[in-house]
């Protein structure tokens, strides 16, 4: 099954997606995620061959949705919703040297991608774009795996403000 | 997948490579290149990604006083009794999602890209054996230990 | 004109002298005290706050009340996602909390556990202890009373793993345990507390008389924790935990004695439903009450990733035997679950909306929802 059937399988199957604590915690006046998806065709960008780097990736989605395949196992305000990017911190926070690992599946080349779910620390919470998916998600008794816990470790302070998704490598089968 | 390697003693005495299904294992002095001591190069570091960086960071930076520095420092547990052990045995290591083969491999990947300068000569690498029967015995108290063997060096 | 003024004022202002001397004002500065112990069912509502989650709070809630005016009796406040516990054994709540000190912007972060008069709602002392308390969503366990609420054990993450112990008797930081690779504190026998590793063991820590450590022990690993990870979110009946596992497993893990011991795992779900995705999962997945019931909040559709959702029925068993004794369906999606100590017994159900719902537990039928509104309630907690 082609991702793009997977996606709005997933957007039409009902409650047990819609009702997750994404859309629960996105319904209490923050911007609602992952609601209506629409998929953006993908466009491969020019691969230079050899070792990958992270701007050759063929990406396709919207950095502002719930549903763009690397937040596959986020938790938390998406950075772009509170002044930074998918891949940066809103002005005046501080990145989280300390977080967890995980990895997603791009849909556009199939292939599975380490995310370094950096969290954005030192102001109050960001409040917008709650995003919680979880796979490869596992209890807190596994700290390297999980997204319950509050990553603002190692920070100047230790409050959240909002949650990146780092492309750090490609994982190897 | 078990891993049958040769002894330490082997190890020491000669550059043993092993071909076949289960690669190579060599005696590690730092300057060894770092495929002769750690069988799949690729697999150790995004198994290290995976399991290890979101708390110890890139190359081992570590933050003092919240996660320890392993760049340029963890290679100096090899120099005391006991610090062989203990690299092991941290929970981070002994209780990863990796079988002994691999979290040897992982280790050894550690030891020599960030803290070559560190190994004493002549240091001999993990296998999946050693790291089977160390992982077994898990740490009861993590800080004193540690500021044990720091002690020692 | 003097005489005309007496007059005047015998005329008019008597009478209404008079009537002043009658009139009874509302007395000044009264604020309500609260019955202790409470009427049984009542509830502690906790709002994380997660939009803005250094105002956290806890909501006292009565229930059977009609109106809000009734339900809600009053509110604690719990900084940057507290944690709760309360004792009826010392007639005290304690809300675990850390404050930054220059607020929305940060500064430095002190933990504190604030000892709170049950009566009043007002705080009777406070304990500082090390700013290292695990902050992230709530867990029942990441604080846990022992020694017959002697200690209150707090979990610790920096990413190092620890635990603090209070003296609750001298209100005083006692000291910090290591407890490597391990998480949480379930109360374990007497005054030992048990933390479940990453490796899927199970590590026992026993205090001594004084709260300080005084040994440990271990139980190999029994927990798959990569194909079919235990919740570290179990349901307690009697001194046993049981763990629901993401594939749709139970693990009862006997907490009575010294040193826990792991019981037979069985199935949720018949192979039927397995097939169908029928999972266990939530913030809060299962809850038992002390007549053996357990009750599970379960989504069909199930797949890796789908832990966190919560579900549309809660299927109820028997938890010695396993047997399947009632499925209930929820009016609305459900995302956590609790238990009133009352009678009848009331499960309450934090829904997706939000909303926390009140089922009868017996018959399963949807009672009220409460009239409170909390922006981001999660876990409710029974309270004495
Ligand atoms: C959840 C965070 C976390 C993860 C993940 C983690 N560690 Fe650690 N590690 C620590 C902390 C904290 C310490 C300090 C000792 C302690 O309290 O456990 C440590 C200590 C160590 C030490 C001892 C170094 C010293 O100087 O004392 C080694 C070696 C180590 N870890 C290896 C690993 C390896 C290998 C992995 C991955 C397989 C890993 N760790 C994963 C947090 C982590």
């Amino acid at each position: 099954m082609g991702w793009l059937d997977k996606v709005s399988e997933r957007s039409t199957r009902g409650l047990a997606r819609r009702s997750s604590r994404r859309s629960w915690l996105a319904g209490m006046g923050a911007a609602l995620v992952g609601g209506g998806v629409i998929p953006v065709l993908p466009v491969a960008r020019a691969s230079s061959g050899g070792q990958p780097q992270a701007s050759d990736i063929p990406d396709s989605g919207d950095p502002l949705s719930c549903d763009y395949w690397r937040h596959c196992a986020i938790d938390g305000f998406l950075c772009g919703c509170c002044g930074g990017t998918e891949t940066s911190c809103p002005p005046g926070t501080e990145m989280s040297p300390i977080t967890w690992i995980g990895t997603c599946r791009n849909p556009v080349d199939g292939k599975s991608y380490v995310i370094s779910y950096n969290d954005c620390c030192g102001k109050t919470a960001c409040g917008h774009c709650m995003c919680n998916r979880n796979e490869g998600d596992r209890p807190m008794y596994r700290p390297d795996k999980n997204n319950d816990i509050n990553w603002c470790l190692g920070t100047k302070s230790t409050l959240y403000h909002c949650s990146t998704a780092i492309i750090i490598g490609l994982a190897v089968e | 997948m078990t891993f049958v390697g040769p002894s330490w003693r082997v190890c020491r005495a000669a550059t043993v490579l092993l071909t076949g299904v289960l690669a190579v294992v060599a005696a590690g002095d730092p300057e060894t290149p770092l495929m002769d001591t750690v069988r799949n190069v690729d697999k150790a570091r995004v198994d290290y990604m995976l399991n290890c960086q979101g708390c110890h960071l890139p190359e081992g930076r570590g933050i003092p006083g919240v996660v320890p520095v392993m760049k340029d420092y963890v290679g100096n547990f090899l120099r005391v009794r006991g610090g062989r052990e203990f690299l092991v045995q941290v929970p981070g290591s002994a209780n990863a999602a990796l079988d002994d083969a691999a979290l040897a491999d992982l280790l050894n990947w550690v030891l020599v890209t960030m803290s070559p300068e560190q190994l004493p000569a002549g240091w001999v690498p993990y296998t999946g054996t050693e790291v089977s029967k160390l992982r077994a015995v898990p740490l009861r108290e993590v800080t004193r230990r540690r500021a044990a063997l720091v002690e020692q060096m | 004109m003097r005489v005309m003024f007496l007059y005047f004022l015998m005329g008019i202002a008597l009478p209404m002298r008079a009537a002043l001397a009658d009139f009874e004002p509302e007395p000044l500065g009264q604020v309500v005290t609260l019955p202790t112990p409470y009427p049984a069912g009542w509830l502690v509502v906790h709002d994380l706050a997660f939009n803005h989650m250094r105002e956290g709070r806890f909501y006292l809630v009565d229930p059977d009340a009609g109106s809000l005016g009734g339900q809600m009796r009053g509110i604690m406040s719990g900084d940057f996602i507290a944690s709760f516990v309360t004792s009826a054994r010392r007639g005290e709540h304690y809300v675990i909390e850390s404050f930054h000190d220059r607020g929305g912007r940060g500064g430095k972060r002190t933990d504190v556990v604030s000892i709170y008069d049950p009566a009043t709602l007002s705080v009777l002392g406070e304990v500082i202890i090390p700013a290292k308390r695990l902050t992230g969503m709530p867990n029942r366990f990441a604080v846990a009373l022992l020694g017959d609420d002697r200690f209150l054990a707090v979990y610790n993450f920096t990413p190092a793993q620890s635990v603090s112990i209070v003296d609750l008797q001298s209100r005083k930081f006692v000291g910090e345990i290591d407890i490597p690779g391990c998480a949480f504190v379930y109360p374990t026998g007497a005054r030992s507390f048990s933390s479940l590793c990453s490796d899927g063991g199970l590590l026992i820590t026993h205090l001594g008389a004084a709260g300080t450590a005084e040994g440990t022990d271990r139980l190999e690993p029994f927990n798959d924790v990569i194909d079919d990870a235990m919740f570290e979110k179990p349901a307690m009946i009697g001194g046993v935990a049981y763990f629901p596992t993401f594939t749709g497993n139970l693990v009862p893990v006997n907490l009575r004695g010294r040193i826990a011991e792991v019981g037979a795992k069985w199935s949720l779900t018949t192979a039927r439903e397995r097939a169908a995705g029928w999972r266990p999962g939530g913030a809060w997945p299962a809850v038992g009450g002390e007549d053996g019931r357990l009750y599970v909040l379960m989504h069909g559709h199930g797949a890796e990733g789908t832990h966190k959702d919560g579900g549309d029925q809660v299927w109820v068993f028997d938890a010695a035997s396993g047997k399947r004794q009632q499925i209930i369906k929820l009016a609305s999606w459900g995302i956590a679950l609790s238990l009133s100590a009352g009678k009848p017994a009331r499960l309450v159900v934090t829904g997706a909306e939000p909303t926390v719902d009140i089922y009868d537990a017996a018959g399963g039928h949807h009672v009220k929802t409460l009239a409170i509104s909390a922006s981001t309630p999660l876990l409710v907690h029974a309270v004495r």
